[in-house]
């Protein structure tokens, strides 16, 4: 009962990735979609790099999924202006089209995994898993740092609670 | 007897003597040029029969020259009406000229020349022949051909990679919408076993057709794709293990024994793990489906690692069929394969002898029909200037 089990641990741990799914071919989206879902990942559908950077400018993301190739702006443009959004999300390219120049140039806006569809769907799933520790780690590191700057600036009990739980929720942390 | 003491007749005698043996020398030395020239060059009377042909003739069109001598000359082309023509336009103008006839070597061969055919006339103006002389432009036409392949092939490699890019969505969209509908018949409970499994079976067969087309649209990208080399610290035996490892599955179901021989130490490289990973994988599942073919069962695979001048030489034999001697001058060709359709695909042994040269290293193999084959790559221990 793999899924199943862990998506219910997940969920428990409130620490279930958040992947936005970017493609412009929809049955691809509807099905990956379902699967992810299946998997206890929450998942968001976008079929175009502005739909996307739309989502992304009022809900959290740990993981992007982004296709490459699509109309209007493009995979390495959305990868760049989601970064610029959501600094801790990790994005992963999945496209057929495969070329290095596009791969360097996503590379370059720190792609975390380059996967030419089609992808098998288990190494899909690690890459994910993977890339949703690693954002969760940026965050976590970053909390722990802004929270020593809290600790220093002297303020009362319940003040430092409603600070803390905001910065935790401004960094996508969990509050629990 | 002194000159001045002769008389006329037998002065015009001895000047007529002269005249001869001048003549005698000229013909010779004309004869000796037309004879002998590496070019091919022949000459005719004025009926257009073959009088002589030189030495390079002799040497282009395969013929002697006393097997042509009477013969009309327009037989030499492979279509007569070419050199009639030219003819008839060298006896109204003084000369003509003809690029790209074919001729007709003694063997059937077919030589390309270009033609100029020039008309011989005496003091009077009268036509006593014709002399052609012909440029064999095989070599050049032949250059020509291969440049123009060289150039199909890319643009072929340019649209195969399109193509390749276009089929990766659909595949990827069935793969999905199999996957789904796999997690759906899995979780379902209350359905017949019997129904179930032979569901997962239809289900799986049709994701193996999806892998299918995937190996084959993803080894296009890679030979369009000229990916360059990301050059790091390489353990080749890592390499062998992880490419082993990646064909675990296939390599249980043959029932194929593999065993790796690696030297004592480490046994590294600056090179490119995945692209050497790729060309293991390669050598492996062609060592598989030559074990495969043979249909014997069993079979061994073994993985040496050895050191060869100054490089680590990696071989990969198997006891499978061997490659057939026909075969072998084209197996790295591009798009030559005599495995079964849907096995091979006439990129994997191209692309793998690439990856290799890309490297810095080169590729070659040892084969004997029925007892198996040995495919060897060898690469540097850091990149050449040449490769890198």
């Amino acid at each position: 009962m793999g899924p199943k089990g862990s998506r219910v641990e997940e969920v428990k741990l409130k620490t279930a990735p958040r992947v936005l799914l970017i493609d412009d071919e929809v049955t691809f989206l509807e099905y990956l979609a379902k699967r992810l879902e299946r998997e206890g990942f929450s998942v968001v559908k976008a079929e175009s790099g502005e739909k996307a950077l739309d989502i992304a400018s009022t809900q959290t993301f740990d993981v992007a999924i982004v296709d490459l190739k699509m109309p209007g702006i493009d995979g390495v443009e959305t990868q760049r202006r989601l970064k610029e959004i959501q600094p801790f999300m990790e994005c992963i390219v999945l496209t057929g089209h495969g070329s290095i120049q596009t791969a360097l140039e996503s590379g370059r806006h720190r792609a975390y995994q380059y996967l030419l569809k089609p992808a098998e769907y288990e190494e899909l799933v690690k890459n994910i898993k993977e890339a949703h520790a690693l954002s969760m780690k940026s965050r976590q590191d970053e909390f722990e740092r802004r929270l020593q700057e809290l600790s220093k600036a002297g303020l009362g009990a319940k003040a430092l609670r409603t600070a803390v739980m905001e910065l935790r929720r401004s960094l996508g942390l969990p509050e629990e | 007897m002194s000159p001045k003491d002769e008389n006329p007749s037998e002065r015009s005698q001895r000047e007529l003597a002269l005249c001869r043996a001048e003549l005698e020398q000229a013909r010779s030395y004309l004869q000796g040029i037309l004879q002998n020239a590496s070019d091919l060059i022949f000459a005719t009377d004025v009926q257009g029969l073959l009088v002589s042909l030189s030495k390079g003739g002799e040497r282009i069109l395969g013929y002697k020259t006393w097997e042509l001598v009477g013969r009309e000359f327009s037989e030499l082309a492979a279509r007569r009406s070419d050199l009639l023509d030219a003819m008839e336009e060298a006896i109204v103008r003084g000369s003509a000229s003809r690029l790209d006839i074919p001729l007709k070597a003694k063997d059937g061969r077919l030589v390309w020349c270009n033609i100029s055919i020039v008309v011989l006339t005496n003091r009077s103006g009268q036509r006593v022949g014709a002399v052609g002389i012909c440029q064999d432009m095989s070599q050049w036409k032949e250059f020509q051909a291969k440049l123009r392949n060289v150039e199909r092939f890319a643009e072929m490699g340019r649209l195969a990679g399109g193509i390749a890019h276009e089929i990766n969505n659909p595949l990827a969209v069935i793969q999905e919408i199999v996957g789904w509908a796999r997690t759906l018949l899995r979780d379902e409970k209350g359905l017949p076993e019997s129904f179930k499994s032979e569901m997962e079976k239809a289900l799986l067969d049709i994701l193996e057709q999806t892998r299918r087309g995937r190996t084959i649209t993803h080894q296009l990208l890679g030979f369009v794709r000229d990916v360059p080399p990301c050059w790091e610290r390489v353990d080749l035996g890592d390499v062998v293990r992880k490419a082993i490892g990646f064909l675990g599955h296939e390599i249980r179901r043959e029932g194929v024994s593999v065993e790796v021989v690696e030297p004592e130490g480490r046994v590294e490289s600056i090179s490119d793990p995945r692209l050497l990973e790729q060309v293991m994988v390669n050598l492996l599942s062609n060592a598989l489906d030559a074990i495969e073919e043979k249909g014997v069962g069993g079979g061994r695979i073994v993985v040496e690692i050895v050191r060869r001048e100054g490089a680590w030489e990696i071989r990969v034999s198997d006891t499978g069929t061997g490659i057939d001697e026909a075969h072998r001058e084209h197996i790295f060709e591009l798009l030559y394969t005599t495995k079964s359709p849907g096995k091979g695909t006439g990129l994997g042994l191209p692309i793998s002898k690439r990856i290799v040269e890309q490297l810095g290293g080169e590729m070659g193999f040892e084969t004997e029909v029925g007892r198996g084959t040995t495919f060897w790559f060898r690469i540097p221990d850091r990149p050449t200037q040449w490769g890198g």
